[in-house]
């Protein structure tokens, strides 16, 4: 054991602050919590009219689950439900509805295709297969007891900064259909099936639709702008300083465009300091929260350090009451334009947005004062959560279901696969399917099918296709439709000679 | 009694303090430090240093925190004690939690590259900041307070397998944080 450097670690871990020991305290619980607050997660309002999957050259789709590094290495072992991947994809989830009493027959395709080692890689085809993606087309046949207009809502696994081209498109009776966008509560990354399980819990669906949070706190808001300071030989890296003296009971500070700073929450001084060449924006934010700062200066410096003080670099103040709601909502039209076009994010709704990351810190904490002393740079901080937190995203669109009939809903989407970045199993991409899980449908028939399978080869499944040394024997397989979950790994099959 | 009320009677040298301290913390710390040493006796002699330790630094120390504090002065206590005493027998307590966390060491960079304390406990902090609550709860019981694994796997309702496998990949996450920070132990 490397045992001098382990307790660096361990005398590290010794020095995490007060309010992780003090909320590590109690037992862990065994029902995961979404939030302090009322149950998470914004109505994010997107018109998608249109095949979004197709999309030209250029888009880059990140994976919804993935955290690099984190995985037991020991190797792709497959789907089976006590067995987890290093990057779950999620299954592909079944439609639900605001509505009781709809049944439905249900089909699920998986369509290779985009394994056939032939295909040209265009710019149509290329990410796609670079990811080793299958089409899937859900497909149901819905009734009703009651005729009527029922609200529907298709679930997919995402997180708010995963390309727009993640997400599926929905026909009914072979018409495409316009679809709102809700996003669901954030939780831990899932990396098997009963990680997934745990992540949507009970009654994801509602907590999804319920009301956000919004902050009315109010913040004294000094913001720096009109920054000036040239680079030179002698002024490398020209720095503004804001230093500061808060109580450090009454008074809660963070930060927005900053790029650094020291805080010593139990004296009461801190910094924070802004590299002109490397800011963000044209202005850097600092927010007090509570009693306002006791004593304040700007300085420039010469040097990223703050070590060489600086006559000419510094920049003008400008001390206001604001509200860390409005505040926010600044924060993130700002924040919006640092992004691509086709990132999940942009289509959103603002306040939507705004709600989410009033729920970030009211999760940490329901004393906004603590929740904000937890930051550990700044409210960018909120918002890399906000879009890189794990959750299920549904569209919601409506259907008309005459009496006596049935409703012919088509979903196309792009799923990328579950898989092993090291170990024995990094040859393989699981697939998997959810039964029921969130929905409200009764499922009369379920049948799963594929193909593309010259494409692949199978490594395991527990659908009941017949297979032979990998091969698929038989494409199409009725399912048991009160069965939760089945699971297949698939590899590219080898190129024929 | 408040901390407040206890740490002003430290304050004032009065040696109520300590017997303030022991009533409300002792429990406390002692459980901490039977999970790092896995002795009674050394549990409870480690908990007598950690008094002593707390007089004689409060003051000048004004913990914002009591419990916290307590909580570090008991670890750094055990862990002596263990490098003194229990090293070269693998006792289990630190010697498990050490060689978990050995899970978590970067590889090293081949820039040089001192080791800032700050940088390191930036890094940390960070990367606690991001897990979920409960992810965080559940890496903290194990590696601050020492909680046993089958503990943990009965807090959470998890099979010892499973929740083993879930703290691999937390420590596997740490590293990879603490590598991509460029963070050299």
């Amino acid at each position: 054991m490397n045992e001098d450097r382990v307790l660096v670690l361990y005398d590290a871990i010794t020095a995490v602050r007060e309010e992780y020991i003090e909320e590590a305290a109690a037992p862990c619980r065994k029902v995961r919590h979404w939030g302090a607050w009322a149950a998470a997660a914004a109505c994010l309002f997107l018109l998608i009219g249109g095949w979004s999957f197709l999309q030209p050259l250029g888009f880059t789709i990140v994976n919804p689950f993935f955290r690099a590094g984190q995985g037991d290495g020991t190797g792709g072992s497959g789907g089976q439900d006590d067995t987890a991947y290093h990057y779950y994809a999620g299954p592909v989830l079944p439609l639900t509805a605001e509505e009781e009493g709809l049944t439905a027959e249900r089909e699920v395709e998986y369509d290779f295709s985009l394994y056939d080692v032939s295909l040209k890689d265009d710019g149509r085809y290329a990410y796609l297969r670079s990811r080793q993606a299958c089409l899937v087309t859900d497909s149901y046949m819905l009734t009703a007891g009651e005729p009527g207009t029922f609200t529907l809502y298709y679930p997919f696994a995402a997180t708010l900064a995963d390309d727009t081209a993640l997400v599926p498109t929905v026909k009914v009776n072979g018409e495409v259909v316009k679809t709102e966008l809700v996003a669901g509560p954030e939780g831990d990354t899932p990396f098997s099936w009963e990680d997934m399980k745990a992540l949507m819990g009970d009654d994801y669906l509602n907590r999804s639709l319920e009301a956000l949070p919004r902050l009315e706190e109010r913040v004294t808001v000094y913001a720096l702008s009109d920054f000036h300071g040239r680079e030179s030989k002698t002024a490398k890296n020209p720095t503004v300083e804001f230093a500061y003296t808060q109580d450090p009971v009454k008074t809660a500070v963070t930060t927005w465009g900053f790029n650094g700073g020291s805080n010593d929450l139990q004296g009461g001084k801190g910094s924070r300091h802004v590299s002109i060449r490397e800011r963000r924006g044209s202005t850097a934010y600092l927010l007090v929260l509570g009693e306002d700062l006791t004593d304040w200066s700007i300085r420039g410096y010469a040097d990223g350090a703050c070590e060489t003080p600086s006559e000419g670099v510094g920049a003008t103040v400008t001390k206001y009451e604001s509200t860390l709601g409005e505040m926010l909502a600044l924060f993130w039209k700002d924040y919006r334009g640092a992004f691509l076009e086709n990132k999940l994010q942009v289509l959103l709704n603002k306040n939507a947005l705004l709600g989410l990351s009033c729920g970030v810190l009211l999760d940490r904490s329901s004393n906004l004062l603590a929740a904000v002393r937890t930051l550990p740079f700044g409210l960018e901080d909120v918002f890399d959560q906000v879009l890189h937190r794990s959750r299920v995203l549904y569209l919601r669109f409506t259907a008309d279901i005459p009496a006596g009939e049935a409703v012919d809903i088509r979903v196309s989407l792009v799923k990328y696969p579950s898989y092993d970045h090291t170990g024995r199993g990094r040859e393989r991409r699981g697939f998997d399917l959810a039964g029921k899980l969130g929905s409200n449908i009764a499922f009369t028939r379920l049948e799963a099918s594929v193909t593309g399978t010259e494409h692949i080869v199978v490594y395991r499944q527990d659908f009941g296709f017949e297979t032979e040394n990998g091969v698929l024997k038989t494409t199409r397989v009725a399912l048991d439709p009160n069965r939760e979950h089945w699971y297949m790994d698939v590899g590219a099959a080898p190129k024929k000679k | 009694m408040e901390d407040t009320v206890i740490i002003a009677l430290y304050w004032e040298r009065n040696e109520r303090a300590i017997e303030e301290t022991r009533e409300k913390y002792g429990g406390y710390c002692y459980g901490i430090a039977l999970n790092l040493l896995h002795s009674p006796e050394d549990a409870e002699e480690t908990v007598s240093d950690t008094w002593h330790a707390a007089w004689n630094a409060i003051p000048p120390e004004k913990p914002s925190s009591l419990r916290a504090w307590l909580g570090r002065v008991v670890r750094n206590l055990s862990l002596s004690r263990w490098n003194r005493e229990h090293r070269k027998k693998r006792d289990p307590g630190i010697t498990e939690l050490l060689s978990e966390l050995e899970d978590c060491l970067p590889s090293p960079v081949t820039v040089e590259s001192a080791l800032e304390e700050k940088e390191l406990a930036a890094a940390l902090d960070a990367w606690l900041w991001k897990l979920s609550r409960e992810d965080r709860r559940l890496f903290l019981r194990r590696y601050w307070y020492g909680t046993p694994l089958q503990q943990l796997a009965k807090e959470r309702g998890l099979s010892p397998a499973r929740l083993a496998q879930k703290m691999l990949r937390l420590r596997r996450s740490l590293k990879t944080t603490l590598e991509k920070e460029g963070i050299s132990l």
